[in-house]
């Protein structure tokens, strides 16, 4: 078994190869838990009615040879077997995208293992994802405070604190990862976008501009970049960033809205009217998605939930999204369920938004693939 | 026209109260302000009458436990002088109780209180006494019969009521005469002299079609918010059309909401009316905050009926597209260019936003949102937020801003919500483009609601009133203010335009605006602070339609009441007050 913290990287897809090594173990120890017992339902609501401040807390220096053991790329070798089952247990209600299973869990862990650095990683982890900013803080908090060091592996205490609105707090903290992992791309945009929200227009563009030279293809960066730009009145050089955003991610629905912005202020009236027509659909597709990924934070095995969000993200022209969606949900299909119904339903809506969308050509590869896997009869199968 | 023209001086000492009593009551951080209390809070109480005991003045919405949307918004407030007697008073708008909702049985009354001019209220005598209606939510003040008193417009769930003001004896209810039709759920509402006819035309603002027997309970489990049952709405529920009234000028209106053109765009969740000459061009416009859909700005196309271009003019989202859930709505000129800013107060998880105003090459006024650089968003993350207003609590010059809040769930005490049911109100104090958070006053957090503003025991400085969900009434007493002021009361001057002029390029603007922005009304008036000034050289006052009046070299300290030079004649023996 290898307790890699890839959760923990999966999170930053774009980021960069740790520099101090991943924490590793090759326990042979498999979960000792039952998943079952863990996930049950009630046990995931207990979990969201506790607050991670009422953990226990370690006594000091409890875990200083684990943290050492970390810092050195040892990784968690010589951790019980108990609790690196258990651990594992966190990480595969994680990956599950199960996060009230995998909060059920660390706390589980944590009551018995306080301040286990690894679970309480996993635990801020997990709270970010459910946007439990609060509780997510504490987690990393605790984790800093047995290990210091390992700041690097919290990049999002940093997207927490934006969250809450603690930008001078999110500055330190991206500064502080970005000692460690100069080329981070998500430090480096989280840092720019917190010092836009401070208002520091200028701070902020020198950091998303580097942000940009460490990933070209960065949109998210693009589009905060962009954004910069509209702000100082400098809507060409936004233009062009945004068309750059767009050939990336052309169903961004923030992308339409600044574009349309951009456009007005530079007197292209008639252009403007018809990105306009374009984001108000984006946009109505985008709150759709946006309700149904907030239930599904809750209800991660909602094959209901799952199949729209599949069709919705069709729909919008979200490929990547659109293939996570539906793999998720042909998994949690029923066994001998056919899967034509939904593959149907996801291939019309591609359709659809081939019609609208100007991103026509990866559209169409993947109409290309659902309807082979249609044609196929068996869904894919 | 340009006259100086004759103006009456109701001299006011500028009387600061005592400072540095309260204490600190700042929050640690960066963006906090100073220790020194700006306001000294106390609940509303009726004082001791003869033979009688002491009274709070509390008011109901629905129910503790807030099972319904219904049961969130929370009353009304006005203030404006409905006795005649140059002190202002204060009208409560109460809700009433799902169970009494359920039986049929009428909401609870709104209550006029007569201000004491000292800060206090007393009860009225009984011409002001009023009946309930179904279930009232706020209220607009207003002389819509032209007869030099303030009447009262009552919004509902359920049909909206017209009260006329019996020459500052009593409010006599004239709904059935009043030509104000609909039955449906209104929340804020302002009154305009849109088409400059001199009556005074009303704006309402539409929320959703609410059914008690059809919409589940928060207990039912069907609507969610962060995993935890709640309340269901606005979303998934009917938005209703704003209306707008045409005043024939006697007390009667016509609904003129298709003709108006507020019927021609997709109706919104609409909580929060102002009416402001948002472009300065003469005429007065419409803008409304609205829950889980775009804003709306209604342009007046100078006849009094509008078009909608609150996308056009980038007031309707936030930056980045996305709606927000709009609630209250303060306005002011925060830089000096003459035209004012929009302050938009808005849901948990949502900043406020802050639309600033700028000419453009072209000539016509555009907005951008600004929250980030006047520093308010991190302060607004976990606040749901209502009532709001900008004014220069400190008298240095500048406008600063309050924001009521409170959140709608209860259950957003539970665990993982990364806010509270209650919750501090805001005040940001300006520091040059930018705003210092600190607390209001010392009093208790609560969950606010609607907030106006006025200058109740006469000091010179604006005073607040607020109105907790389920809760009191609080009289938040204003004791920060240090420099001189100046307020301007100009004749019938709902959108009228107040420019005081120092010297070349030297000048601040303010508009005369009636409704406070979320369910309540706020006097005719406008405020300034003049720091170390002790006078003023030109106060100009433009009014909707042309009318301008020239006052020169004003003292500070004072309110500059100012005649409207096409005033109607008055009838017989009245008298501009």
């Amino acid at each position: 078994m290898t307790l890699s913290f890839a959760v923990l990287l999966m999170l930053f897809a774009r980021s960069e190869p740790s520099a101090l090594g991943q924490v590793t173990d090759e326990s042979p120890h498999p979960a000792t838990e039952s998943s079952a017992a863990l996930a049950t339902k009630q046990a995931s609501r207990d979990a969201l009615a506790r607050r991670t401040v009422d953990l226990p807390r370690a006594e000091p220096g409890r875990w200083a040879e684990l943290v050492e053991a970390i810092g050195s790329g040892a990784g968690t070798r010589g951790l019980a077997p108990e609790f690196l089952g258990r651990l594992a247990g966190v990480e595969e209600s994680y990956r599950a995208r199960d996060y009230p299973g995998a909060l059920a869990r660390a706390y589980a862990l944590l009551e018995t293992a306080p301040d286990l650095p690894p679970a309480l990683l996993l635990l801020g982890t997990t709270h970010y994802r459910l946007r439990r900013y609060e509780d997510a803080v504490e987690a990393f908090d605790r984790f800093l405070a047995t290990a210091p060091r390992e700041v690097w592996r919290t990049q999002a205490r940093g997207h927490c604190l934006f969250g809450l609105g603690r930008f001078d707090e999110a500055v330190e903290h991206y500064r502080a990862v970005l000692e460690l992992l100069p080329d981070s791309v998500h430090a480096r945009r989280g840092l720019g976008l917190a010092l836009y929200e401070r208002g520091e227009i200028d701070a902020a563009t020198v950091e998303l501009e580097r942000a940009l030279a460490a990933d070209a293809d960065a949109p998210e960066v693009l589009e905060a970049l962009a954004r910069c730009w509209l702000d100082v009145g400098q809507s060409q050089a936004a233009l062009t960033l945004l068309e750059r955003a767009r050939a990336l991610a052309p169903h961004s629905a923030r992308n339409w809205f600044l574009t349309r912005a951009a456009l007005e202020d530079l007197g292209r009236e008639a252009e403007a009217e018809a990105v306009a027509a374009v984001w108000e659909r984006v946009d109505e597709l985008t709150q759709a998605v946006r309700a149904v990924e907030n239930e599904l934070l809750f209800e991660s095995d909602n094959l209901e939930l799952l199949e729209s969000l599949a069709v919705l993200r069709a729909a919008l022209g979200d490929v990547p999204g659109g293939e996570q969606a539906l793999v998720r949900a042909l998994g949690l299909l029923p066994a001998g369920t056919q899967s034509n119904a939904l593959l149907g339903r996801v291939l019309s809506a591609t359709e659809e938004s081939l019609t609208r969308m100007p991103d026509s050509e990866r559209l169409a590869a993947w109409r290309g693939r659902l309807g082979a896997a249609l044609g196929r009869g068996a869904g894919g199968e | 026209m340009s006259l100086s023209s004759t103006f009456l001086m109701a001299a006011c000492c500028a009387n600061p109260a005592a400072l540095g009593s309260a204490g600190a009551v700042l929050q640690a951080g960066s963006d906090e302000g100073d220790s020194m209390p700006r306001f000294v809070t106390r609940e509303l109480v009726l004082a001791q009458e003869e033979g009688g005991a002491a009274q709070r003045v509390l008011t109901t919405c629905g129910s503790l436990a807030k099972e319904f949307i219904l049961s969130v918004n929370g009353g009304g407030l006005g203030l404006g002088d409905l006795s005649g007697d140059g002190v202002l008073d204060l009208v409560v708008v109460d809700g009433s109780t799902i169970e009494r909702v359920r039986a049929g049985e009428p909401g609870l009354p709104p209550r006029a209180l007569i201000g004491d001019g000292a800060g206090g209220f007393r009860r009225p005598p009984a011409g002001f006494d009023m009946a309930g209606g179904r279930f009232g939510m706020g209220c607009a003040l207003g002389d819509v019969d032209a007869d030099g008193d303030l009447d009262l417009v009552v919004t509902e769930w359920g049909p909206d009521r017209l009260f006329l003001n019996d020459d500052g004896a009593g409010l006599t209810e004239h709904t059935a005469e009043s030509g104000l039709t609909g039955d449906g759920w209104s929340t804020s509402a302002a009154f305009l002299d849109a088409d400059l006819d001199g009556a005074l035309d009303l704006a309402i603002g539409g929320y959703l079609d609410f059914d008690l027997d059809s919409i589940p309970a928060s207990t039912e489990g069907e609507c969610r918010w962060r995993g935890l049952d709640v309340m269901c709405g606005p979303e998934g529920l009917a938005p209703q059309p704003d209306r707008f009234f045409r005043g024939v000028g006697d007390g009667t209106f016509v609904d003129a909401s298709e003709a108006a053109g507020l019927t021609a765009v997709e109706p919104g969740f609409t909580l929060g009316v102002v009416a402001l000459d948002y472009d300065a061009d003469g005429d007065v416009d419409l803008y409304l905050a609205c829950d889980s859909t775009p804003n709306r700005l209604f342009e007046n196309r100078g006849d009094g009926t509008f078009e909608e271009r609150g996308a056009r003019r980038a007031v309707a989202r936030d930056r980045n597209g996305r709606e927000q859930a709009g609630m209250g709505i303060a306005t002011g000129d925060l830089n000096g260019d003459g035209l004012p800013e929009l302050a938009v107060t808005n849901f948990s998880g949502e900043t406020h936003a802050l639309y600033q105003s700028r000419r453009t090459r072209s000539g016509e006024v555009a907005f951008t949102e600004r929250s980030n650089v006047w520093r308010l968003t991190g302060p607004s993350l976990s606040r749901l937020s209502w009532g709001t207003t900008l004014i220069d609590v400190e008298h240095d010059g500048d406008l600063d801003l309050i924001v009521m809040n409170g959140h709608v769930y209860p259950q957003a005490d539970r665990p993982g919500t990364d806010t509270s049911y209650a919750q501090e109100d805001d005040l940001f104090l300006n520091e040059g483009e930018r705003f210092a958070r600190s607390r209001v006053s010392e009093w208790p957090v609560g969950v606010s609601r609607a907030l106006t503003r006025g200058d109740l025991d006469g000091d010179g400085d604006l005073d607040l009133v607020s109105l907790q969900v389920e809760g009191a009434v609080l009289i938040h007493e204003s004791v920060g203010a240090k420099g001189t002021w100046l307020s301007v009361a100009p004749e019938r001057g709902l959108g009228a335009r107040v420019e005081l002029r120092f010297g070349a390029g030297d000048s601040r603007t303010a508009q005369v605006v009636g409704s406070a922005g979320y369910q309540a009304a706020q006097p005719e008036t406008v405020h300034f602070g003049l720091g170390t000034l002790e006078q003023v050289p030109q106060v100009i006052v433009r009014w909707p339609g042309g009318d301008e009046v020239v006052v020169r070299e004003v003292p500070a300290g004072a309110v500059l009441e100012v005649a409207r030079p096409s005033a109607e004649p008055r009838g017989e023996g009245e008298e501009s007050r």
